[in-house]
């Protein structure tokens, strides 16, 4: 088991398979050898650690990702397992969070599923649509806004 | 024995924090200096490495007082990293946005994100707001789509300005590429097809288009001339160039083959095309 202690000071024990789905923790482990002392993680706060480990903990059992993963399959979008897309079911704040932890953390599926989640709402929705979903005001005055609508015209077929 | 362990621990801990420090670097950049990091021109490159860049550009202009201080306090040195690194979680706590990936997120990743996107989503991204329209991570996503879309044909096709150093075998994100609006380039691209398919369908006959006329510096450019102001404005760019080679030329050189990956190539490349026509019309609008 390891003892990891989030940035506000909480613990969580678990077991050192489920850990390691982190590479940094990974790492840290190798050089340390067993210790029964808290692994501290200053930059994660317990609520997003503990969605983390509830990534990890399904996940235990997956063969480690290709170590050179090709780019080509990080632009397919849809592949997204069924469990990860309830999983990553969160609001937009505790997203970002989970992509920074799992970019921190170098859990690299979860910061793959993140990624793809966030590239997945941006498709499909208009510029309006977008300012709402990010919370983004329109500084754009009405005619240098229709001024680039026009120009996206020779965009809108790719 | 345990107080040896937690040193231990936390040495370990805060060199692994500054494995991460480029993204805490471009924590504390974004959100004190959110808006002015964004613009190309000014930003520092995506898809290179974050730290460099920023220490290598100038402080931007004397009357962002705030900007250049800042650029001064967390730029200047080293010890500063562990302390950056522990504030960090602080910092992440309190940004202006918590739900616009430009602003929460670090450079790579929200060019990880972009990246997956499409010509026609990024181009509705560009109608959001103007950080959107100028913002640097999405001009090299539109880079992006410039190479992977035109690049192939480039051999070929001989209208419109070339794509950086295709001559050369490589491309590379240099400070001119970060200064040119490559949606606008994209355009560019886009409408000189459509003009020669037309060409083509009428047998190169009438100069009527259909399209609407484009820009004096537009269509110079077009026909590979250079307006007065491209032609300062390269003069510029070189001249801030070579003000830094004292230390930019080989570092940045490392930059570019880390980034540019197996390409490979002479980063010089693009430097010697300027022969070719300008690489920055269509930028008199938004872009200064």
């Amino acid at each position: 088991m390891v003892v990891l202690e989030t940035s506000d000071s909480e613990r969580f024990t678990v077991d050192k398979d489920v850990a390691e789905r982190s590479v940094l923790i990974k790492q840290m482990l190798d050089d340390l050898g067993d210790t029964d002392n808290p692994i501290p993680l200053p930059n994660v706060t317990s609520n997003v650690l503990k969605k983390v480990l509830e990534y990890c903990g399904h996940h235990r059992n997956d063969p480690a990702p290709p170590a050179d993963e090709a780019e080509e399959s990080r632009k397919r979008t849809t592949d997204i397992s069924e469990w990860d897309q309830k999983f990553i079911s969160v609001d937009q704040e505790m997203l970002f969070e989970i992509i920074l932890a799992a970019n921190y953390l170098d859990i690299k599926p979860l910061l793959d599923v993140g990624c793809k989640t966030v590239a997945n709402m941006i498709k499909g929705k208009t510029p309006e649509e977008i300012r709402r979903l990010f919370n983004i005001q329109n500084d754009f005055t009405p005619e240098e806004e229709a001024q680039i609508r026009k120009e996206n015209e020779w965009a809108e077929d790719r | 024995m345990s107080q040896l362990l937690q040193t231990i621990l936390s040495a370990k801990l805060a060199s692994a924090s500054i494995d991460d420090n480029r993204e805490a670097h471009n924590d504390d950049w974004e959100e004190i200096h959110t808006s002015d990091e964004e613009l190309v021109g000014i930003a520092t490159a995506p898809g290179t490495l974050p730290g460099t860049p920023a220490e290598l550009s100038r402080p931007t202009s004397p009357s962002m007082a705030g900007s250049s201080g800042l650029a001064s306090s967390s730029f200047s040195a080293p010890k500063m990293k562990s302390n950056l690194s522990t504030e960090r979680p602080v910092k992440i706590k309190a940004p202006k946005s918590k739900t616009d990936p430009l602003r929460s997120l670090p450079k790579e990743l929200s060019q990880r994100i972009f990246l997956s996107l499409r010509v026609r989503e990024l181009a509705v991204l560009s109608v959001v707001c103007k950080r959107y329209r100028r913002s640097a991570t999405l001009n090299y996503c539109w880079y992006r789509q410039c190479l992977a879309q035109f690049d192939s044909q480039d051999a070929t096709a001989n209208s419109g300005p070339s794509l950086g150093s295709s001559g050369s075998g490589g491309h590379h994100w240099t400070r001119r590429e970060s200064r040119t609006d490559w949606k606008g380039e994209y355009i560019k691209k886009r409408r000189g097809e459509a003009k020669d398919r037309e060409r083509e369908e009428r047998g190169g006959g009438s100069l009527s288009s259909g399209y609407s006329t484009p820009s004096r510096s537009q269509r110079l450019a077009d026909s590979g001339l250079k307006t007065a102001k491209d032609v300062k404005e390269e003069q510029w760019a070189e001249a801030a160039e070579q003000e830094q080679a004292g230390y930019s030329k080989n570092e940045l050189r490392q930059y570019y083959k880390e980034q540019g990956g197996s390409k490979g190539g002479k980063a010089k490349g693009v430097k010697a095309k300027s022969g070719k026509g300008s690489n920055r019309a269509g930028d008199d609008d938004l872009w200064e």
